[in-house]
């Protein structure tokens, strides 16, 4: 039972939130602490999104009893949403994963931590070059620099790819083509200052509700702020904008176009921006798969917009021709600081590079781009997808520190911070994402050479498209071998050969990267349940056991295992067993060893302990004379970014053209691969929900969370929901070329998507709508397309 | 036991904003703290989270309450609700 002295403390903590958060952020108000022993508040950023809200998590016993928003915090300054607010729920599901078990006569059977080590370096032994592993923007950042170590540098194989590739791999194509180097020039700050705020395709109501807030709560503070949803279907976002566009599936690059034909016809572009800091790109038509593409000049540049007029753009996006003409006039001025906004809706995209590409481009056209509110803002879905995927680099084709596999040079400098021999690094990249799930799901005797794939903190089993060919093709082939590593049982365990339980997030230390360039850190509070381990020690004890087995990819060129660590006497502490793991912290002495690849691309990180310190910072992270270290905001900004030359006022230092401009793209509409006809008359868009988050696993075993969102559902628009006989609650069949789903009708509900179309949340395990998406991707980023494929859609009988 | 910490913004008409703080006042299930302007700081106890929730549907329904938000929750002795999500099957019916 809850004791009374906890119930009053607890109802005091409560009180001191609510205080604060009515007298604003400038009353920080101290938590009461429990008596010596008692309740223990510590930092933690959320576990779940991109966002990077902090939560001051309150702990007793070894359990985490209560959470608040942390009021130090700059993302959140206090507030989180639902699902943070519930976050230290997530651990405690009563059907966490706490033994390891092992696929014995078609049932998962117990076996110890030692066997279950022991068959994955013996498989790993017997073919380390038909190995894989699959991770996710959930990894930490130490994690994901042990696991990039263990498999290119340790085991010189590149089959190595995670969740981001699903996620935002557009957003990172497009940053690449456009300023030679990845990640957001400018920060939520410009959320705080924008005049114009257009969300592009990008329900942020819903998905990135906390620093949404942050915008609209401006205009209860008498503030101004136009909001512009431009979407392929209502949604919570529209509620609070000014303006609803609605465009049809793929059209987005059409109304880019069609803001950057105005802007020029109109003479309004901004043209000292341009010619100073600007160079023109096109695809080369002879080599239409190299991202580079060739050099374009503005009189081509011009004609090749010149067909994007308001109306031929009605015509293709259903977009009034004069609500074209209003983005054009806006984007025109220069009184106004304009911030676009994306996630999902750009990314999982067959053109997701290019209309990446275009919106840089609209925003560099018109030199809104590089003052505070001027921005092009990618959000992230994953809480570390930029700290450990994009920076450290966990992709098939990537080294740390923005490097490239197939690159000798970087392969060389990634040898000599790991210190392994020369040649190590197989300079062949591996597969991405869809291609490894269809190696994995195809026989070996037809020419698959993925024959073990070991899954860490991700669900690809429920997130993959088209989830009959690239995962559901494992389960009759008794020649693959599935590790899982999770805290809960999945539709991904469920097809696992081995199952590995894992600690979770404050069951563990940790450092996240959102998606601000703000590096965050934090330490573990509890401990996590029965048999249930650290992911970076999994990683850690295999490579130990295949060190000690004789392999010797595990040894560097000096013949010591690559992940030795020693402690603060310098004797070498054996943290690959476990009752020795936190013998030191391995979390701040993988972070030590990542931190100098980040130099190259201006990444620069700060020691740990100044993460220890801060409610994170970002990068790049620059010691000052004084000793003290100084985050930026403002990249490429003279009057922010320390890399930035005196005088220059704004520098792409990486540019792709090597003279310090960015590129702005031209790319040509393309209508998408499936299309509505006779026999799949519906688009289907799959997409999320405020209340849960990715594949449900931890938010679906949060009672609140559950039960206000229950289960998933299928948006129809009223008229065809009519012409269908279907009322709310009905059962409904969704049928794809791929396969079928049943689900429950919402007409009316919380989304409205227009007549002929039809929306999915992707979150329920219980009815799997990537049985029925398309694995079409985008040829630069292989980010598959979720937003759109064609369906029929019938009463269920 | 559900115990939250709440910021509820009253309506800035002051005679529907007197009428509301009065019937929070004489919830058992509050006890309110500081105000400024319109937001009003309070703190929820409830036998359950369950009940806890209700509370904060009651709140939202009621009249001169124009938003409540949740700033705090006390997440002990929750888990009697807990049940695994996991269904036995999926809903794919054709593959």
């Amino acid at each position: 039972m809850l004791t009374v002295d906890r119930r009053e403390f607890l109802t005091a903590a409560a009180m001191a939130a609510a205080t604060a958060a009515v007298a604003g952020k400038a009353k920080a108000v101290s938590l009461p602490v429990m008596g010596q022993g008692g309740l223990k508040w510590e930092k933690a950023p959320c576990r779940f999104c991109g966002t990077g809200c902090h939560v001051m998590v309150g702990t007793e016993a070894g359990k985490v009893v209560a959470i608040q928003g942390d009021q130090k915090a700059e993302v959140n300054r206090g507030l989180l949403c639902v699902k943070g607010y519930h976050v230290g729920l997530a651990m405690y599901g009563p059907d966490r994963l706490t033994t390891p078990m092992l696929r014995k006569n078609g049932r998962l059977e117990p076996i110890t931590w030692d066997e279950a080590i022991d068959v994955i370096a013996r498989r790993i032994m017997a073919n380390p070059r038909t190995f894989a592993m699959y991770g996710s923007g959930q990894w930490t950042i130490p994690e994901g620099v042990a696991a990039n170590k263990f498999m290119k540098g340790g085991l010189s194989n590149n089959y190595l790819d995670g969740n981001p590739r699903l996620c935002m791999a557009s957003a990172v194509t497009g940053f690449l083509s456009t300023f030679g180097v990845d990640e957001p020039p400018g920060v939520y700050d410009d959320l705080d200052v924008c005049d114009v705020a257009i969300m592009w395709g990008n329900n942020m109501a819903e998905m990135h509700p906390v620093i949404f807030s942050r915008l609209i709560d401006r205009r209860s503070r008498g503030e101004k702020v136009m909001v512009i949803d431009l979407g392929t279907r209502r949604t919570r976002t529209t509620d609070h904008a000014d303006e609803y566009l609605q465009f049809n599936p793929q059209s987005d690059l059409a109304i880019a176009n069609g803001i950057a034909h105005l802007l020029l016809k109109n003479g309004t572009y901004d043209k000292r921006y341009v010619e100073k800091f600007c160079n023109f790109r096109q695809l080369d038509p002879e080599k239409p798969d190299v991202m580079q593409g060739k050099p374009m000049t503005f009189a081509e540049y011009e004609s090749a917009l010149a067909e994007y007029t308001p109306e031929r753009v009605e015509q293709i996006s259903g977009v009034p021709a004069a609500k074209i003409r209003m983005l054009g006039d806006l984007f025109g001025r220069r009184d106004l600081r304009i911030n676009s906004l994306w996630c999902m809706g750009m990314n999982q995209h067959t053109r997701g590079t290019a209309i990446n590409c275009l919106v840089h481009g609209i925003h560099l056209l018109s030199g809104h781009l590089g003052k505070p509110g001027d921005a092009a803002t990618s959000l992230t879905g994953q809480p570390s997808a930029c700290g450990t995927v994009r920076e450290v680099g966990t992709l098939c084709h990537l080294l740390p520190g923005g490097r490239l596999i197939a690159n000798e040079e970087h392969r060389k400098q990634a040898e000599g911070f790991w210190n392994l021999p020369e040649g190590r690094i197989n300079p062949k990249p591996g597969y991405h994402t869809v291609l490894l799930f269809e190696k994995f799901c195809t026989p070996t005797d037809k020419g698959s050479d993925v024959q073990t794939l070991w899954v860490q903190v991700t669900n690809p089993g429920h997130s993959l498209p088209n989830l009959p060919k690239l995962f559901r093709g494992k389960k009759d082939l008794q020649d693959k071998f599935l590790i899982v590593s999770d805290v809960y049982p999945t539709a991904t365990t469920e097809l696992a050969d081995l199952v590995l339980p894992s600690a979770m997030w404050v069951e563990k230390n940790g450092m996240y990267g959102n998606s601000e360039r703000r590096t965050q850190q934090w330490f573990k509070m509890v401990d996590p349940p029965g048999q249930a381990r650290d992911d970076c020690w999994q990683t850690i004890a295999v490579a130990r056991r295949l060190f000690d087995l004789g392999f010797e990819g595990m040894k560097d060129k000096d013949g010591k295992f690559l992940f030795t660590f020693t402690n603060a006497k310098g004797d070498e502490v054996p943290v690959w067993d476990w009752n020795r793991y936190y013998d030191i912290n391995v979390d701040e002495a993988l972070f030590e060893s990542y931190r100098p690849f980040t130099r190259m691309k201006h990444k620069d990180l700060a020691p740990y302990s100044e993460y220890v310190k801060a409610r994170g910072l970002r990068w790049p992270v620059v010691e000052q004379p004084d000793g003290s270290w100084r985050e930026t905001r403002w990249r490429f900004s003279e009057f922010d970014d320390p890399y930035v030359k005196k005088g220059a006022e704004m520098q792409f230092y990486h540019s792709v053209t090597k003279d310090d401009k960015a590129l702005i793209w031209f790319r040509p509409y393309e209508a998408p691969p499936e299309v509505p006809d006779a026999e799949y008359p519906f688009w289907l868009c799959t997409g999320r929900v405020l209340e849960h988050w990715h594949t449900g696993s931890m938010t679906r075993r949060i009672p609140q969370l559950k039960r206000a969102m229950p289960e998933s559902y299928v948006e129809l628009n009223r008229e065809d929901a009519v012409r269908l006989g279907v009322r709310s609650g009905d059962l409904v069949t969704i049928t794809s070329r791929r396969a079928a789903v049943n689900l429950p009708a919402w007409i009316g509900g919380r989304g409205d998507p227009p007549k002929g179309s039809a929306f999915v949340p992707f979150f329920d395990e219980a009815m799997l709508i990537n049985l029925v998406t398309l694995d079409a991707h985008d040829p630069f980023s292989k980010q598959p397309d979720y937003k759109k494929c064609a369906v029929s859609i019938t009463k269920t009988v | 036991m559900g115990i939250s910490g709440l910021v509820i913004t009253l309506t800035q008409r002051d005679e529907a904003a007197g009428a509301a703080l009065a019937k929070l006042r004489g919830d058992p299930r509050l006890t309110l703290g500081e105000r400024n302007g319109p937001r009003q700081a309070a703190v929820g106890v409830t036998p359950s989270v369950e009940q806890d929730e209700h509370l904060v549907a009651d709140l939202r329904a009621t009249e001169g309450v124009v938003d409540v938000e949740i700033v705090f929750v006390g997440l002990d002795e929750t888990t009697e609700h807990h049940t695994s999500p996991r269904a036995t099957g999926t809903g794919g019916v054709g593959c």
